[in-house]
């Protein structure tokens, strides 16, 4: 069957899950981490300070003669002292935990398994790290009761207007050069994408200018400032050292928040005025709210659906692995199940609810010239249960198997749509028994589909009781809900699919408000740009400020590859292993003859990986703050999203403005 | 040239208040290098006392400690033994800068601000209302002389109108205690008598200078008391009257008189009968700046006047 299908509407590639406050497990672990990561870094920084602290004292006199290190706070060496004694608890567990195998005994805390030393590391760990920001990040906080806003405000607005009279926001202007010359000169695409690439190329444009840009001016100013002693006439007023960093960072901050906003406004105001394509705007100009589900896998056994915990889909070979495949066959028993627990009221009044998805296509055979590859889709609720028995309506007294009743009143419906007269027959039918089933719908790859799935379903979901069991097979606690499950019809061939490749939309959003929203992306990766620039500034020399910052800002791109090395995931080794394999000409994946010296170049490489892994937690996350995507490909930016988004950030910009505190502190601004 | 030139006032002895505003006790500065090595004792064991309501000198030569000094006290170095307090709180205290004001050596302010924005930048800083900063400014640009060139960036500024602007922004806080970094650095004849004749007034206003200078003459012009370093080590230190006075010698100056050898002569015996050697008999020199402000006010009072070689 040919199939009509949408043109090119994108879908959402997530490599790892995006945060949000349904997965209370999830964050509570974020927090765990969070504390562990930064209270390791809050213990190392305090034992560094107190250790300089005693070598180099700074003495007031109090009143009754006595002198006091002015330095040294007694929170810092109380939370220094409890933060030790934790975690030479932590240290206990992990000698205790070297005893555990496999079969030791496992808790499950916040759904994570663990054995009891495990638990006992983890929270350790933590709690360690939170006497140790207590102890480091105490005077901070009671310093930061002595900052005025006004003060801040002055130096927030000297930085500003020394970028402005400095004439550096002309630089800004070379985003137009983006605008000026669009991509389609350059590259051949199709109509359908153009808004995505005009997105997706200011988007980045934006982002180097105003990232390079900014980080520029907040690495050069306080060195700048030192080294022309204008700091002089500021550090002599009644200006807390914090409030110069303060000052300087939300300076910068509006200055490159207010060029971005003029650059999105702009690039808003050519996309809506200039002449697009009809095709990209019925693509792209969208924001779509999706609803996703939790994916599974299963298999058919006995006209049964059942999930298979240890079926986790096949892997065909692609060295990319986010998705996994099921087999196509008329009676491949692999299904692909995604299961949504809630639904949004609002679907039961809708006539027809649209089920978008894209799916890879991996073929073991060349097929026919043309065609896809055909799926079935397979909507049903809880109450669905094809070998439960039902009265029988038409032989009253008399009971059916919920699989024959439908069977029989579904003749004649297979694959309607809403603007069929059928459709009404087809909601009734959902709404009675709790399926709804489209058959041989074919799918091409890189392209976007979209069956409507009748709203006569959500109802029977909404009114049928919920089970006292999970019903629903893929979902451990599913008691009620709506389970769309996909099925491979065209033989030897295979279908990817990864969570977000389905969902339900939910509404469209305003496409100009989305694409501000997705400017936010932009402005999160500038507000850690800066801060990070500005910290390492208040010890460092510009240049070495800005080359250090730069540095860590790209190896945030990077981010999961490093995670990958440093834990030893990555596929032929660490540096010196990979070396040793370049010079002997091995394979990356066959294994080294043992030598000694391959053994040395391995525990070394084991060294470096226990030192990136303390590196990745002080190297920003700046892929999840890339909204891009969302906004090229017509999806929209929830403000629970945006909202989490910032809760990491400042998670992740608060240490650093806690270090920048203590730096500036302890600088001799004269010396 | 200052709107307002301040009269200059002879020097006399005011009554200074028991209350010091600067106590420092062994107060010792010695940089390290990177390993924790001495390189060098800019500043060693320094125990001075400031009274308030005085003017205070600081003098020595290149490198003696005098701006490492100043600096110890407004914070911008750690000392590395003894102590300083400032109005009795820690020099490193922050809270005793709203009671300071400091002109540093040069104008290190922010060139691309005019002096209404810099008096304005360094008003907020005090966290002063707007309605009191504009005030304060205002008087302030007149105090100094620089009205007409108000809303031109420091940029366009010659040295001494960087001085003087550098002045305004020590003095936007009205403060008790003010730290004068060689303050008549690039001012003309006339700037440096209007510079010396204002910090005159402070002290009479009740408030307390300390002021480093290369410049003696000026130092002795103003100053109460002086204090003087050489290689990071106080060699003097009291009032200045007492120090500069040779007490060995007599002055007597005389009005209506000739210079005649008679009167000579009668000097030399009245100096020997008891005791005495003339040394010189003559008529006594002004200085030169009293010679220059004389000039100056003669020319503004007689236009035309030109000089005229002796015939």
């Amino acid at each position: 069957m040919q199939a009509s299908f949408s043109p090119l509407i994108g879908v959402m590639k997530f490599e790892s899950e995006p945060l949000s406050f349904d997965s209370w497990n999830r964050l509570a672990w974020l927090v765990i981490d969070w504390l562990q990561d930064a209270g390791g870094f809050a213990m190392l920084g305090l034992c560094i300070w107190l250790l300089t602290s005693y070598l180099n004292p700074i003495y007031d006199v109090l009143p009754n003669g006595k002198k006091r290190n002015r330095l040294i706070k007694p929170i810092m060496v109380l939370g220094a002292a409890v933060a030790a004694c934790i975690y030479l608890i932590a240290l206990g567990a992990v000698y205790l935990s070297g005893g555990d195998n496999p079969t030791t005994p496992r808790i499950v805390v916040l759904e994570q398994s663990y054995t009891r030393w495990g638990v006992v590391l983890e929270f350790a760990l933590a709690a360690g790290g939170l006497a140790a920001i207590v102890g480091f990040g105490g005077p901070f906080l009671h310093d930061c009761l002595k900052m005025r806003w006004r003060r801040i405000y002055a130096l927030a607005l000297l930085s500003f207007k020394e970028a402005v009279r400095r004439r550096v926001v002309w630089v800004f202007l070379a985003i137009l050069i983006l605008y000026l010359f669009p991509a389609r000169w350059f590259f051949q695409e199709k109509p359908e994408d153009e808004i995505k690439s005009i997105v997706g190329v200011t988007t980045r444009g934006m982002n180097v200018l105003l990232i390079s840009v900014g980080m520029l001016l907040a690495a050069f100013s306080i060195p700048t400032d030192i080294k022309n002693l204008t700091i002089h006439t500021i550090v002599t007023k009644p200006v807390e050292r914090f409030e110069i960093v303060l000052g300087r960072f939300f300076g910068y901050l509006g200055l490159v928040t207010a060029a971005l906003l003029l650059m999105t406004g702009f690039g808003l105001v050519l996309i809506n005025a200039g002449n697009v394509s009809s095709e990209a705007a019925d693509e792209s100009m969208k924001a779509r709210v999706a609803l996703y589900g939790r994916m599974q896998f299963g298999k058919i056994v006995n006209r049964q659906l059942v999930s298979m915990e240890e079926f986790k889909g096949v892997d065909v070979g692609r060295e990319d692995v986010y998705r996994k495949y099921i087999a196509g066959h008329p009676s491949s028993p692999h299904r692909a199940i995604w299961s949504f627990p809630s639904v949004p009221k609002r679907f039961e009044q809708m006539d027809s609810v649209p089920l978008e998805f894209a799916f890879d296509i991996y073929r073991t055979t060349k097929g026919e010239e043309g065609t896809g590859v055909q799926v079935t889709f397979e909507v049903a609720t809880h109450a669905w249960d094809p070998t439960k028995r039902i009265d029988d309506p038409l032989n009253p007294g008399t009971t059916i198997n919920m699989q024959d009743a439908y069977d029989r009143d579904a003749k004649g419906l297979t694959n309607v749509t809403p603007e069929s007269p059928n459709w009404p027959k087809v909601n009734a039918l959902a709404e009675r028994y709790g399926r709804y089933v489209y058959q041989n719908w074919q799918i091409f790859d890189y392209h976007t589909s979209r069956i409507s799935v009748p709203g006569g379903i959500f109802k029977n979901s909404a009114a049928a009781p919920a089970e006292t069991k999970p019903s629903m097979p893929g979902s451990k606690s599913l008691t009620r809900g709506v389970q769309v499950r996909v099925k491979c019809e065209t033989p030897s061939q295979f279908v990817g699919v990864a969570r977000y490749d389905l969902y339900f939309v939910e509404s469209e959003g305003n496409f100009s408000l989305n694409y501000f929203k997705g400017a936010f992306g932009v402005w999160f990766r500038l507000v850690i740009a800066l801060a990070i620039a500005i910290t390492f500034s208040t010890y460092f020399a510009g240049v070495v400020s800005f080359l250090i910052a730069m540095g860590l800002f790209i190896l945030g791109f990077f981010l999961d590859f490093i995670r990958e090395f440093s834990s030893g995931l990555n596929i032929g080794g660490g540096p010196l292993e990979s070396l040793a394999r370049l010079i002997k000409n091995s394979n990356a994946t066959a294994d080294l003859d043992a030598t000694p010296t391959v053994k040395a170049l391995q525990m070394f490489d084991g060294v470096s990986r226990w030192v990136w892994r303390r590196i990745t937690t002080v190297i920003p996350d700046v892929d999840r703050y890339g909204l891009t995507d969302y906004v090229a490909q017509g999806f929209s930016i929830g403000p629970e999203f945006l909202l989490m988004n910032l809760v990491t950030l400042m998670a992740y910009v608060l240490p650093w403005l806690v270090a920048a505190y203590y730096l500036m502190k302890a600088r001799e601004i004269a010396a | 040239m200052p709107a307002t030139a301040v009269a200059e006032q002879p020097r006399t002895q005011h009554s200074t208040g028991s209350e010091f505003i600067v106590e420092t006790r062994n107060l010792t500065k010695t940089y390290k290098d990177f390993w924790g090595r001495k390189k060098k004792t800019a500043l060693n064991a320094l125990d001075l006392q400031i009274k308030k309501g005085e003017i205070f000198g600081l003098l020595g030569p290149n490198g003696s400690g005098k701006t490492t000094t100043i600096k110890l006290l407004l914070g911008l170095l750690f000392p590395t033994n003894g102590e300083a307090t400032v109005f009795g709180k820690p020099a490193a205290d922050v809270r005793k800068n709203e009671r300071i004001g400091y002109l540093p050596e040069e104008s290190y302010l922010y060139r691309f601000l005019n002096a209404e924005e810099t008096l304005d930048f360094y008003g907020r800083l005090f966290d002063m209302s707007r309605e009191k900063r504009e005030k304060r400014a205002a008087e302030l640009i007149e105090l100094v002389g620089l009205q007409q060139d108000r809303k031109r960036t420091l940029r366009e500024y010659s040295k001494g109108m960087r001085q003087r602007i550098g002045l305004a922004q020590a003095l936007i806080n009205d403060p008790d205690f003010v730290i004068l970094d060689e303050p008549t650095s690039g001012l003309d004849p006339m700037g440096t008598i209007w510079m010396k004749g204002l910090i005159r007034q402070l002290r009479d206003d009740g408030k307390t200078v300390l002021m480093c200078s290369h410049r003696l003459d000026d130092v002795q012009d103003v100053c109460d008391r002086i204090a003087i370093l050489y290689n990071g080590d106080l060699q003097e230190l009291g009032d200045v009257d007492k120090l500069v006075e040779d007490a060995e010698r007599i002055e007597v100056r005389a009005t209506n008189l000739r210079l005649t050898p008679e009167l000579k002569n009668d000097l030399s015996d009245v100096i020997a009968r008891h005791g005495g050697t003339m040394e010189s008999f003559g008529h006594p020199t002004t200085t030169l700046e009293d010679l220059f402000k004389k000039v100056v006010e003669e020319s503004k009072a007689r236009p035309g006047r030109r000089y005229l070689p002796p015939t």
